[in-house]
């Protein structure tokens, strides 16, 4: 009875846009909890709405930790609701996977700005990534590692989730074509590593691996949440290891007070963006950040073009979740890749181009 | 009439249409509740099916996993107190940990924990959350110990076991919820499944609702309408123009029912007007009818009163019109005696509306207006004008008919008598080839009944060789190419034929298509008869002619062979051995003399030796031979019947003559058989000596039958059997003179012979020989002496052996002889010396003078002198004219000396 009865609420919804004809609110769902995204979503929301299309927000409330629950009943909801035509998300990699599930079989248009997890690629025609997948980036990492930073030996410590252990495969397939390979890989927790008992997990953890491997470069495929603390305890046992960070830390601009043992100026981090490569970056810094009222990161970009990429298809292809990935997988064939700040996007190729390494110390060499 | 009346209006297409189309939204409404309501269920359920027991079995094997290597790190851990742990089995567990990470977060899980139920999700998701941190201290527990750090080590695989067990529950109720899920997923499918079908049932009783109405719809709208209308076309084709229809909606059928309203009003109207105008058409064109009729018209009204009298009737009956209209029938044609039955059937009509003289053609007499009676045709007829009746007679006079029908009858009787009574047969034959009538000569010469011969086809009583002519002939008449004229064969039924002459015409009708034949048929049986037994007469003569020029030859030579054997014999001087020699030499000549003797019978010019034969006794001696010489498988059977069974003839020609039967019905029998001679005493009337070709005189008969049941002859072979020289036996069987000589031999007896044979059936001989007068005398055997004597003989012969053998006979028998070689010598030396010879014994047939014209001129010159013809060829009937030309007697060569010794003495002494 119950599918009777969604049937009939769908049916009375179905009858309601049909015979109240087109709805005049035409929205983008926003893949982000409300807490972590609402500053900088205000802060882009009136470019996005200004070409006519509205913001769906996360509506979903619980336990953030619970990613599997929060994020499906969210991207249900989207699914749901006939006004979002698209919807942009979600955190990471592991979130985008769940909700690409329920959006290709609901067939909503999916775009994901910063997630890199090669499994994305295989989810459906529904979803569209504007990073290169983490084998892409693995490529770059060691590639970095061999060339740029002369390692000879090298470590990761990775999470134990879709990201983490994604890159952790691309680094190793790249090496392995370099005809080389790592020589410890140890898997980290993912919990915030200044407590305990994590904190002496994540000692015992990379102590033993730096113990066991001594590497000269250390790939680290974590979050902000333990990236720092690791950098300060592979630091500690050798302050001239190289430390890469995956994308996860977003660039690694910014040492937290909480790591004064880091040694910077040993310290890589894969970024997507930077502020101040053009006029179009540096536009989207002065209209956003001032709201912000914070650094913007790549992660700030991407959603940015994510947004103003599904309201240029809306507009272009209409509020209709087919024709927009009809128009979204034309980029790159039959019609030019479009503009965003982080560069012409397209999903005919991995945007490879946008990859790029940064420092908190030092420039990227 | 009712007028049409319209109550609603509204289009019968419309509403079919509209019917149609709620019919296909009523299906598309149902096939899209099942898609939409029962199938998406069905898909949940089977996902969440799957993802559970995925769940399940990833759960217990993690699980598994996680317990067992909590223990090996327990293991390791209280091994470290004594001895330092090996790094292999570190890194091995470490990898283990870390594979079950990559395990516990496939795709395929993500995407069904997806689909599963939020509370669901929460559990999995709080069980990760356990998993996770179980996991991390199980890494940090195995680092710990590689590090050394034992008591650190400790702590964290304590807390590994704390997070062990609400792992465990929590995937245990993960999986519990799973399966509730499931069962939930179930319950909802089932409910969906029973609110389907009941919906199903609701929607499909509905459908019947509705399909039972459409019909009913159908048949209020459509159907009866249209049923009426044709109801109504219907009375309309027979004449019901009053009709009108009634039609409650102006849809397309009230349209039409206002139309037919319409166009029978029309109808009615153009029907009264066509019936006026036919009435005054009908009213005209009676007049000229009536006028123009050869027939006389009368009508008359139900009482019989004359309102309608045709100039033709007038003349027919001599009342003018003026005269007879508004009188009654039965004062003016009606005759006097037919009058009371005129008015009471009249009377009947109008009481029943039917009369036995209505709507016939009827013969009857009728009175002219001078009195006169006439014979008339009459056709009354009924004419109903609304409430009465009225009659229409025509009427024509049939007097000349009448004449004419008598006319026929008359020549029909005399044409009956002539064929009934008609001395040869006549016959009616059918175009089909049936007999149709038959006179009692006919029926006489096939030998049936006349009643049993009508119907039966021309085939059945022809022979049938000629059925085939028959039919062609048949056909050829009735084609009209050309008359029948021939001779044919019946077969009757005792087996015999009657053999005629034929003519048959074809009898045409008046427009000359054929309707019989008439066919005359003369027995000309007998004249046949007759002809073929001359044709075998002439045929025999020949034979016989050439037989007697052989024979006097033939004669000449035994005469001499006989004479000098018995000279031999005679001879004292001659040996024993000699004399035996000389007897064997005249025994073989008298066979020789035999043989010629049956060649002479073909010709039936043997000498009959005119004796008494006892028949039977002739049969016996056949039947010994036969017993003796033929196969034992051929029985012999004797009736011999006959009381008196003797007869005048040769005996050894009879017997040959039995014997040659006999052997011909053998060899008729190869493989066996039955032979049986029957001998019966018979008078032959005049009837039968005619059926028998008239060879015989009527009188007592001796009827003698050889039967056989051999293979029979074929009619041709019958029809030559008694030929000479013909057999159709196989070369060097038979020599073609047996029957010939049989023949021969009944014919110079005076008897006659009948041949009947039917192929594969067998063969009988039926011998007619005219009994003796006097009783048999038994036959003396004749003695061979030879008598001597003494005088002076003439012995005239051109053959010089016979003559020298004569001359020494008759000296040895004491003669005298002179010789001539032929007749002119024998008549000089008579003329010499006419008182010379006691006895001249003259040959027959002598070069230069003839013998029996020797005869002739030596009885001129010595009229006393006797005359001895010797000849090996005479007829029996020349025996009678030899005393013409002078013979006192004669001897037959070829002759023994004892017979001459005999003739001689014999005439010598009549001199004396």
């Amino acid at each position: 009875m119950h599918s009777i009865a969604r049937l009939v609420q769908r049916s009375v919804i179905l009858a309601l846009l049909v015979g109240c004809g087109r709805p005049e609110a035409v929205r983008i769902g926003d893949g982000y909890p409300r807490d972590e995204s609402l500053p900088f979503l205000e802060a882009i929301r009136p470019a996005v709405e200004s070409s006519g299309v509205l913001i769906s927000t996360w509506s979903v409330g619980g336990d953030p930790r619970i990613t599997i629950q929060l994020n499906t009943e969210q991207a249900s909801l989207f699914a749901d609701d006939p006004t979002v035509v698209a919807v942009v998300g979600h955190t990471g990699s592991r979130e985008a996977l769940l909700a690409a599930a329920v959006y290709n079989a609901r067939e909503v248009p999916h775009v994901v700005p910063n997630a890199t997890s090669g499994l994305l690629g295989q989810s459906g025609p529904w979803t569209f990534t504007l990073v290169p997948s983490d084998s892409v980036e693995g490529a770059f990492i060691a590639d970095y590692a061999l060339d740029s930073l002369r390692g000879s030996r090298l470590g990761v410590l990775y999470l134990g989730d879709e990201y983490g252990i994604g890159l952790r495969d691309g680094v190793r397939a790249a090496l392995r074509r370099r005809g080389t390979d790592f020589v410890d890989a140890s898997m980290i927790p993912s919990d915030w590593c200044y407590a305990e008992p994590a904190a002496t997990i994540h000692r015992a953890i990379i102590n033993a691996s730096l113990r066991r491997s001594k590497p000269d470069v250390v790939v680290v495929t974590t979050g902000s949440s333990s990236g720092w603390c690791t950098a300060e305890l592979i630091h500690q046992a050798n302050p001239e290891t190289w430390i890469i960070f995956g994308d996860g830390m977003d660039g690694a601009r910014q040492v937290p007070d909480l790591t004064p043992r880091v040694n910077p100026g040993r310290i890589r981090g894969v970024e997507f963006w930077a502020a101040s490569t053009d006029s179009m970056s540096r536009a989207f810094v002065d209209r956003v950040q001032g709201k912000m009222k914070q650094p913007l990161g790549a992660s700030h970009a991407l959603q940015y073009d994510a947004y103003m990429l599904l309201a240029a298809a809306i507009h272009e292809a209409g509020p209709d979740r087919r024709a927009i990935r009809r128009w979204l997988e034309s980029l790159g064939v039959s019609r030019e890749p479009w503009q965003g700040v982080t560069g012409p996007i397209a999903f005919n190729r991995p945007r490879s181009e946008i990859l790029r390494m940064s420092g908190p110390t030092v420039s990227v060499p | 009439m009712n007028e049409p009346v319209a109550r609603a209006r509204g289009s019968l297409r419309t509403s079919i249409m509209a019917f149609g189309v709620a019919a296909v939204v009523y299906v598309a409404i149902l096939g899209l509740l099942v898609r939409l309501a029962v199938q998406p269920a069905s898909t949940r359920l089977r996902q969440s099916s799957q993802a559970v027991l995925q769940e399940y079995r990833e759960s217990a094997v993690r699980a598994g996993t996680m317990s067992a290597t909590i223990t090996s790190l327990w293991r390791l851990h209280e091994q470290a107190r004594t001895q330092p742990v090996t790094l292999d089995s570190l890194e091995a567990l470490r990898y283990r940990v870390e594979k079950l990470a990559e395990t516990s977060r496939t795709m395929h899980r993500l995407a069904a924990a997806a689909g599963a139920a939020s509370n669901l999700r929460l559990e999995l998701a709080e069980a990760l959350v356990y998993e996770d941190r179980l996991r991390s201290e199980m890494l940090g527990a195995i680092a710990s110990l590689e590090l050394g750090e034992y008591p650190v080590a400790e702590r964290m695989l304590r807390r590994a076991d704390s997070l062990s067990t609400p792992l465990d529950e929590s995937l245990n109720s993960a999986t519990a919820m799973a399966l509730q899920e499931m069962t939930a997923h179930e319950d909802n499918l089932a409910r969906a499944l029973s609110a389907m079908t009941t919906v199903v049932w609701i929607w499909l009783l509905g459908g019947m609702i509705a399909l039972g109405s459409l019909a009913l719809f159908l048949q209020r709208r459509l159907n009866a309408p249209l049923v009426r209308l044709d109801e109504a076309l219907d009375r309309v084709s027979v004449g019901d123009l009053g009709l009108q229809l009634i039609h409650p909606h102006q849809d397309e059928l009230g349209r039409l029912a206002a139309q037919f309203n319409r166009m029978t009003a029309m109808l009615r109207q153009r029907a009264l007007d066509d019936e006026r105008r036919a009435e005054d058409r009908t009213a005209a064109r009676t007049r000229l009818i009536l006028d123009a009729a050869l027939d006389a018209v009368v009508v008359a009204d139900a009482a019989g009163v004359i309102k309608e009298w045709s100039p033709q009737a007038e003349q027919v009956f001599g009342w003018t019109r003026a005269e007879v209209i508004d009188q009654r029938l039965a004062d003016t044609i009606v005759p006097h005696e037919h009058r009371q039955a005129h008015t009471d059937g009249l009377e009947r009509f109008g009481r029943t509306g039917t009369g036995p003289f209505v709507n016939r053609r009827l013969e009857l007499a009728a009175l002219r207006k001078d009195g006169t009676r006439f014979p008339i045709e009459i056709t009354i007829t009924p004419l109903r004008r609304g409430s009465h009746t009225e009659f229409s007679a025509f009427i024509r006079d049939i007097t000349e008919r009448k004449r004419a029908q008598a006319a026929i009858a008359e020549s029909e009787a005399r044409y009956r008598a002539a064929f009934e009574q008609a001395a040869v047969g006549m016959v009616e034959v059918g175009l089909d080839g049936r007999y149709l009538r038959v006179n009692q000569a006919f029926a006489e010469l096939v030998g049936r009944p006349a009643s049993s011969i009508i119907g039966m086809t021309i085939a059945e009583l022809s022979h049938p060789d000629d059925r085939e002519a028959d039919s062609t002939a048949f056909t050829r008449m009735v084609a009209g190419l050309e008359p029948v004229r021939r001779q044919k064969r019946y077969l009757r039924p005792d087996g015999t034929v009657a053999i005629c002459n034929l003519a048959a015409a074809l009898v045409r009708d008046s427009s000359g298509a054929p309707l019989y034949a008439v066919t005359v048929a003369q027995d000309v049986t007998a004249q046949r008869r007759l002809e073929e037994e001359l044709r075998q007469a002439h045929k025999m003569e020949a034979v016989g002619q050439l037989a007697g020029g052989i024979a006097h030859d033939f004669n000449n030579l035994l005469t001499a062979i006989i004479g000098y054997a018995d000279l031999l014999r005679s001879n004292e001087g001659t040996s024993a051995a000699i004399q035996d020699d000389a007897s064997a030499i005249k025994a073989t000549a008298a066979r020789g003399a035999e043989l010629a003797r049956n060649l002479l019978t073909l010709a039936r010019t043997a000498p009959s030796r005119g004796e008494p034969v006892d028949v039977h006794q002739s049969i016996i001696e056949v039947r010994d031979i036969a017993a003796r010489t033929f196969d034992r498988r051929i029985a012999l059977r004797m009736h011999l019947d006959a009381q008196r069974p003797i007869v005048t003839g040769d005996r050894s020609l009879l017997t040959n003559a039995f014997l040659n039967l006999a052997l011909n019905a053998r060899d008729a029998m190869p493989d066996g058989g039955e032979l049986t001679i029957t001998t019966t005493e018979r008078e032959l009337g005049a009837d039968e000596c005619v059926r028998l070709a008239g060879v015989v005189e009527p009188g007592p008969f001796l009827v003698v039958r050889v039967e056989d049941t051999g293979t029979g002859m074929t009619p041709s072979v019958q029809q030559r059997a008694f030929e000479p020289f013909f057999t159709n036996k196989p070369m060097g069987k038979g020599t073609g003179i047996g029957l010939s000589m049989v023949y021969g031999t009944v014919r110079s007896h005076s008897g006659a012979i009948e041949l009947h044979s039917q192929l594969g059936r067998g063969t009988s001989f039926t011998i007619y020989l005219p009994l003796r007068a006097e009783e048999a005398e038994g036959q003396e055997p004749v003695v061979p002496l030879v008598v001597t004597g003494s005088g002076r003989i003439l012995l005239a012969d051109d053959d010089d052996t016979v003559r020298d053998v004569a001359r020494r006979m008759l000296q040895e028998m004491g003669y005298e002889v002179d010789c001539a070689a032929d007749g002119a010598e024998a008549v000089e030396r008579v003329a010499s010396d006419p008182v010379r010879y006691q006895l001249a014994i003259l040959d027959g047939n002598m070069p230069k003078l003839h013998g029996r014209d020797a005869a002739t001129s030596i009885r001129q010159l010595a009229p006393d002198l006797p005359l001895v013809l010797s000849t090996g060829y005479l007829e029996p009937d020349d025996s009678d004219i030899l005393a013409g030309y002078g013979f006192s007697g004669f001897i037959a060569k070829p002759y023994s000396m004892s017979d001459l010794s005999r003739l001689v003495a014999q005439q010598m002494s009549s001199v004396k």
